[in-house]
């Protein structure tokens, strides 16, 4: 009498694991679908306007030109405040970045400390832009799951990333990441908030991305505006030969 | 045959308004592929103050400069507009214009800046110094009142105009016109950097080149590959800042021989020039530039790639040093003055620069950034030609052997607010080797005895460097701290520069600038000499747009 019952008791564990293994999400599989859908469409361009929030108070604007391509071309064009104005920041993968300063004329390869720093004193850093990369070099696992979003954190192995770890919620209904926390040093460093969604091609987008410091009080809020999608930009765009010409 | 003419002329008539309508249809493709013109530039204004001559050991205020401490003696007012604009996806252009003007032109000056002195012989040429008599001081004359050249002069500087051909075939760029090309890896001291030339008239600008008129083509065959071929047609000098005299055309300075034998076969008549009681009067320096013909044709060649995460590239280039080297001199000896000529002329040079950048793991990422040429110049020789004295004296100034100049450099972001950079350079722009500044006396002794004379001598050679540097932001990026100095390695004539900034921009755009440029050395040094100036303490403003 008493073996079929644990052999029931058995099947029935066994079941709810089966079970329980079927609900869990693939880990590596969000942290791919969250990496993909960074960049939906072939290419976009579109202007940033880059605001500066100190205890309630704007304190500085900064105006860019963003084209990018692909999950790893990125060109940042200065277009304000005038003391920056003409700079250009060329951007390839995860770890080369450029930098045109237009008063010599030269191209400068970004040493990898520089690439954590914030952008001309806000907290918005190349680092900022995308999630792209994070499906290699660092260790998934998911913390939270819920109808809404999962929840993942992302431990640095081997990538060359300036974050040592990193928590991003996953837009369930969306399909993209709605928020990413940044962890520096055993601390959390900044946390970027994306919202005001808007459809594109069919698909929504954040039109808003806010960079909230998490020691000091002050946000960095960048607007996006102008925004084409697939409008064929090409590769030569991307190139350190087109910023050593100025371009 | 008449119907056959005039369907041929309806035909060709046809052919013609095609001809306009696919012109006409091919202008507004590239009008509707054209992005709008682009408008930049800025205004600016400079006020500098002399802090007076190099500050040598304890011997602060020294007072090597013509000027007195505190007096003004800079104001440039800077206009300056940058007008760029895409005609199509093969088709870029740049035009580039500053427009300087002089506030200094009509103030009174003293000393060697002033026109002259009258008293009762007339109108002298600069006095050695202020007679107490201030009236007499002749500043301009009365028609300069009536001119606007001399009340307000200004004078025109283009950075850029030039036209840019994109993708003549697929990877294959040129760009014709007036432009600045940037070679090298380094900050500022960039040994590989030689196709325009330096541009030194504001000290306080070092690093910077003037742009010439070149041909430049640029390839990209395949990934991050790229080759560049630069042609520069017609060469262009250096330009000098204003106290360059006083190493290039100083009568009474040592001729700057490499040997020691042949600055004292010079120096000789000259201490019989004092012993018979003759002056100096007037100098007058004469460039011989490169002729503007074939074989002066300046070329450059650079191929950079990247390899895993470092940048590098293999530079060439063959033309002309941009700074000039005294080639001969004479006098002219009337009336118990000696009127002095000097002939510069630039040495012939060949150079092949590589440069190397990347990022240091196990140093946190710091920057880090090598760059060297090995230079090959054309041997020259200097003629010093005394009429009262026979015969000349013949010394080279530059003995053709190749040299090295280096820059190697580090960098690195502490934080958002803090940012260091070090480097160590080998031969500032304007020295040549292959010597060592430290392989040359730093004075030669003239006659026996009693009368034994030492003479001092001009840095020569190859000097070393340690430059370094830290910005430190405070107020969110609105206030900069900036804190930069140069300081030779050379413990017999040790000399240094501190450049302290203090930049206040509170509302983007705009720049309020207040900080010192201070010469540290004795006369001999590279920044004691007088040849470097004055030390200045300056007050400067810039709005963008």
């Amino acid at each position: 009498m008493l073996r079929p019952v644990l052999a029931g008791v058995t099947l029935a564990a066994a079941g709810l694991a089966l079970a329980q293994t079927a609900s869990i999400p693939d880990v590596a599989r969000i942290v791919r679908e969250a990496e993909r859908n960074e960049f939906r469409f072939d290419d976009q361009t579109y202007r940033i306007r880059i605001r500066l929030i100190e205890t309630g108070r704007v304190t500085r604007e900064i105006d860019l030109h963003v084209l990018a391509k692909g999950s790893d071309k990125l060109l940042v064009r200065i277009l304000a405040p005038g003391e920056v104005a003409g700079m250009a920041i060329l951007q390839l993968g995860s770890s080369t970045t450029y930098v045109y300063n237009p008063e010599d004329r030269s191209v400068r390869l970004v040493a990898a400390s520089a690439r954590a720093q914030g952008f001309l004193g806000t907290d918005w850093g190349a680092a900022e832009t995308s999630l792209a990369g994070i499906s290699r070099g660092f260790q998934p696992s998911l913390i939270e799951a819920t109808d809404d979003y999962y929840k993942v954190q992302l431990l640095r192995t081997t990538a060359d990333f300036p974050y040592e770890k990193l928590v991003f919620k996953f837009d369930r209904r969306r399909n993209k990441a709605s928020e990413v926390e940044y962890h520096l040093d055993g601390v959390l460093s900044k946390r970027l908030v994306r919202d005001e969604w808007r459809t594109q091609h069919g698909v929504e987008e954040p039109t808003r991305f806010r960079v909230i410091n998490a020691s000091v009080d002050r946000v960095t809020e960048a607007h996006i505006s102008d925004w084409q999608i697939n409008t064929g930009l090409e590769d030569r765009v991307f190139t350190k030969r087109s910023l050593m010409l100025g371009e | 045959m008449n119907v056959g003419r005039r369907a041929g002329r309806r035909r060709s008539s046809a052919a013609s308004t095609g001809a306009i309508l696919l012109a006409a249809s091919a202008l507004a493709a590239a009008e509707a592929a054209a992005d709008g013109p682009i408008l930049s530039g800025s205004v600016a204004t400079d006020f500098r103050a002399s802090l007076g001559g190099p500050i040598a050991g304890s011997d602060w205020p020294a007072a090597a400069g013509p000027e007195d401490r505190g007096d003004l003696i800079w104001n440039i007012n800077q206009a300056e507009f940058r007008l760029r604009q895409r005609l199509g996806p093969h088709i870029r252009y740049e035009a580039h214009l500053r427009l300087n003007f002089d506030g200094m032109s009509l103030a009174g000056q003293s000393g060697d800046r002033a026109l002259g002195q009258l008293d009762e012989t007339g109108l002298t040429g600069p006095a050695a110094g202020e007679t107490g008599d201030r009236w007499r001081s002749v500043d301009a004359t009365l028609d300069d009142l009536f001119n606007g050249w001399t009340i307000d002069p200004f004078w025109v500087e283009s950075d850029a105009a030039y036209v840019e051909v994109r993708d003549l075939f697929p990877g294959f760029d040129m760009v014709f016109g007036r432009q600045v090309v940037t070679w090298g890896a380094s900050d500022r001291f960039r040994p590989t950097n030689m196709l325009n030339p330096d541009d030194l008239w504001d000290p306080l600008r070092f690093g910077i080149t003037q742009a010439n008129e070149m041909v430049r083509l640029l390839y990209n065959p395949t990934g991050n590959l790229i080759l560049e071929a630069v042609v520069v047609p017609v060469f262009r000098p250096a330009r000098l800042p204003r106290t360059a005299a006083a190493t290039l055309a100083d009568p009474s300075a040592a001729p700057p021989f490499l040997d020691v034998a042949p600055i004292r076969a010079a120096l000789g008549p000259r201490e019989t020039m004092d012993e018979l009681g003759l002056l100096f009067d007037d100098t007058f320096a004469f460039v011989d530039v490169p002729d503007a013909s074939l074989e002066n044709v300046q070329i450059g060649a650079r191929a950079t790639w990247r390899s895993g995460d470092f940048d590098m590239s293999l530079s060439f280039y063959r033309g002309f040093d941009d700074f000039p080297r005294p080639a001969f001199s004479t006098s002219n000896v009337a009336g118990g003055l000696i009127d002095n000529y000097v002939l510069v002329r630039y040495p012939r040079i060949t150079a092949f620069g590589f440069d190397l950048a990347g990022s240091i793991g196990f140093l946190d990422d710091a920057g880090f950034r090598v760059e060297g040429a090995v230079i090959y110049p054309e041997a020259m020789t200097m003629t010093v030609d005394m009429p009262m004295f026979l015969p000349d004296v013949d010394g080279r100034v530059l003995d053709g052997r190749p040299y090295f100049k280096a820059t190697v450099g580090i960098d690195y972001t502490f934080t958002r607010d803090i940012f260091v950079l070090a480097m160590l350079v080998r031969g500032f722009a304007d020295e040549a080797g292959p010597l060592s500044t430290r392989d040359y006396p730093t004075e030669v002794t003239i006659g026996d005895g009693d009368a034994a004379r030492r003479i001092p001598l001009a840095p020569q050679g190859l000097a070393d460097y340690v430059v370094a540097g830290a910005d430190f932001k405070f107020l969110n990026g609105k206030l900069l701290l900036r804190v930069f100095g140069i300081a030779a390695l050379d413990i017999e004539r040790f000399c240094a520069v501190a450049y302290p900034l203090l930049q206040w921009n509170p509302w983007g755009a705009m720049e309020l600038e207040a900080g010192g440029y201070v010469l540290f050395g004795e006369p001999e040094s590279k920044f004691g000499q007088a040849a470097a100036g004055s030390s200045m303490a300056f007050l400067r403003s810039r709005v963008r747009f």
